[in-house]
């Protein structure tokens, strides 16, 4: 049971967030959507989701911006971010990846293209 | 009567359409096409094929720049050389969520119409609608949009930033 959790889930590209947002609602889940990383704060802030499922290449706020200021505010660094990440190099033993001089504080990784039955049970690994 | 909700809008980069029309039902047209495309590794933003009574319809778009090295690959296939037309000059206008909307399609195609903006291709997702148009005229029919359809006050900026390709090139302005 997803016991009513709240998932944001943020990607640019509408199909990614629709197929996920669908697999999420399908497994009980409830879930709301944003499209770029300035959109994803609004949502936190009047949400407040217990997991983000965040793209990296985003307009405006990129993934790791967004993760980064999540994880410094005291009001909202509890909430679990999962990454989503083309980066071969991720380190799935420790919480950081880096990529084009960028490091990150994440809560776990989600390689892409995106498996959903490993989507979801990387979801409820992190619930 | 109350605007339908949009999240956004998405203008790609200057794109080269490549439509392939067969008044056949001709099973090998389709198949070949299709491998030829995956075959060039040149990306494609925008990709739709159908089977219909009156034969095959298929359109594809690759950046501007590729226009020349699709047009060599396909033009040596000749099964296709009767069938395949080329359309430089074009872009993708897109509109999300989409979610099936009927009312979503109705309203933003007859905008178009109203607005006399040719569309050349079209194909719907499970996230998003998208229009294949001319690329002189998409900044208008962007506005015909956004004034038939209300857009999310914080909504992403229309342009693409960035593009993410298979293989080792990227250009900004071209969509993913």
């Amino acid at each position: 049971m997803s016991d009513d959790k709240l998932i944001l889930v943020v990607d640019d590209d509408p199909d990614l967030v629709e197929s996920v947002s669908m697999r999420l609602e399908n497994d009980g889940f409830r879930v709301v959507k944003a499209y770029d990383g300035v959109e994803a704060w609004d949502r936190i802030k009047e949400e407040k989701p217990q997991m983000l499922i965040l793209d990296v290449m985003m307009p405006r706020k990129n993934g790791y911006e967004l993760c980064d200021e999540i994880k410094k505010d005291d009001q909202f660094k509890d909430i679990t971010v999962l990454l989503l990440t083309a980066v071969a190099d991720a380190v799935p033993s420790t919480t950081y990846t880096h990529m084009d001089g960028k490091t990150t504080l994440a809560d776990d990784f989600i390689p892409k293209p995106i498996d959903l039955d490993n989507l979801m049970e990387i979801v409820r690994d992190n619930l | 009567m109350a605007k339908v909700n949009i999240k956004g809008l998405k203008i790609s980069g200057e794109l080269c359409l490549v439509r392939l029309r067969a008044a056949s039902r001709d099973s090998s047209l389709l198949p070949v096409f299709c491998s030829t495309l995956a075959g060039s590794q040149l990306n494609m933003p925008f990709l739709s094929a159908a089977y219909r009574a009156g034969g095959i319809q298929a359109a594809g778009c690759v950046d501007v720049a590729h226009q020349a090295s699709l047009k060599r690959l396909l033009d040596a296939e000749p099964l296709l050389q009767k069938h395949v037309e080329y359309i430089p000059g074009v872009g993708l206008l897109t509109l999300f969520p989409h979610q099936s909307s009927m009312k979503l399609f109705g309203l933003s195609l007859r905008a178009l119409a109203q607005a006399n903006l040719p569309v050349f291709a079209l194909a719907s997702s499970i996230g998003a609608l998208t229009y294949v148009l001319d690329y002189a005229r998409i900044e208008k029919a962007a506005a015909v949009l956004q004034a038939q359809f209300k857009l999310a006050g914080n909504h992403a900026p229309f342009r693409v930033e960035f593009v993410v390709s298979q293989g080792t090139q990227s250009r900004p302005g071209n969509s993913e």
